[in-house]
């Protein structure tokens, strides 16, 4: 890959693996952490399957949007990640505020398993199954998340490689972290990751999404990283700022 | 098909959690559209500008949610 390729393609991957790495530590968590029993069978089958809907779901988007005008693709694809980004950016700085819960995600997955346990108790059927439904309904969200991530970033910066190795880099990080960690990512590391991903994303939704409208950028691509570095400064000010209006010191 | 709303509601959470803020963000890029075609803007600004008032819109939603939930 040339210099040139390079210095093209790597914002789209770097936004790719950070965005992608919270979803795949947190799917890790989700499989690592099932309860023993239910452990081998159900969990692999629900990997297996969300896997199996990972490639069907980003090959079909794929396939779409390849069909659609460039400038189109752009000012949809562009507005999603925009929206992504922006909400990303929104929880993190909301979590770090101590306005949101900072472990929602480990709550959903408590909230999953004391419906299985209450099932267990009830003398459910099939447990198993309710493992199965548990793990998928968990883990779809975030492989469809990847999924778009992947697609949008690839069809808005009209590469879809450099997404997917970024993504593809972030799951062979996430897996031997998750087994060694075995437990939910820490509130901080995840809280960082969110403001970082949600900021790059933001820029280059904000970006993608205004060549969309027409609007011109000073520097053309170059603009992304300064949107980028603006978005992360924003963040980074808001934080104290909402904890203050939620103490109800301002 | 419990799982399945979850699944679904789980993906439109994806890019939106807040309906006001997402229609605030639409409602400003269609602005941007519309006054890119209508006022002449210099072309130097028009980025800047469009960026400038998602990095407000995302500012004025973030002290809001922290006031509406102060204990």
């Amino acid at each position: 890959m040339s210099r040139l390729a390079i210095e093209a393609a790597w914002p789209t991957m770097a936004a790719a693996f950070l965005a992608s790495l919270v979803e795949w530590l947190e799917s890790v968590s989700i499989l690592v952490l099932a309860p023993a029993k239910h452990r081998r069978r159900q969990v692999l089958l629900g990997s297996c399957l969300s896997l199996i809907l990972f490639f069907a779901l980003t090959g079909a988007l794929t396939a779409t949007v390849w069909c659609i005008s460039p400038d189109l693709v752009q000012l949809v694809l562009g507005t999603l990640l925009l929206l992504f980004g922006l909400r990303l950016l929104r929880e993190a700085v909301l979590r770090a505020a101590g306005v949101s819960d900072a472990n929602e995600g480990e709550a959903g997955w408590a909230r999953a398993m004391s419906r299985l346990r209450w099932h267990a108790r009830n003398g459910a059927a099939s447990t198993d199954r309710i493992a199965l439904a548990s793990v998928i309904t968990l883990l779809m969200p975030k492989v469809a998340a990847v999924s778009f991530l992947i697609t949008e970033i690839g069809a808005a910066g009209g590469a879809v490689l450099p997404p997917a190795a970024g993504a593809s880099g972030a799951l062979f990080i996430a897996i031997p972290v998750g087994l060694a960690v075995q437990r939910w990512p820490a509130p901080r590391l995840r809280r960082g990751l969110e403001l970082l991903s949600g900021a790059w994303l933001a820029g280059l939704g904000t970006f993608w999404s205004g060549k969309g409208i027409g609007a011109s950028w000073l520097g053309d691509e170059a603009a992304v990283m300064p949107l980028v570095a603006g978005f992360i400064g924003m963040g980074l000010i808001l934080i104290p700022l909402a904890r203050s209006r939620v103490s109800g010191m301002i | 098909m419990a799982w399945l709303t979850t699944i679904i509601d789980g993906v439109i959470g994806l890019f939106v959690t807040d309906a006001n803020f997402a229609a605030a963000i639409f409602a400003w890029l269609t602005g941007g559209w519309l006054c890119l075609r209508m006022f002449h803007v210099p072309p130097t600004a028009e980025g800047i500008l469009l960026a400038a008032g998602f990095a407000l819109l995302l500012a004025e939603n973030v002290e809001r949610t922290a006031r509406e939930r102060r204990p």
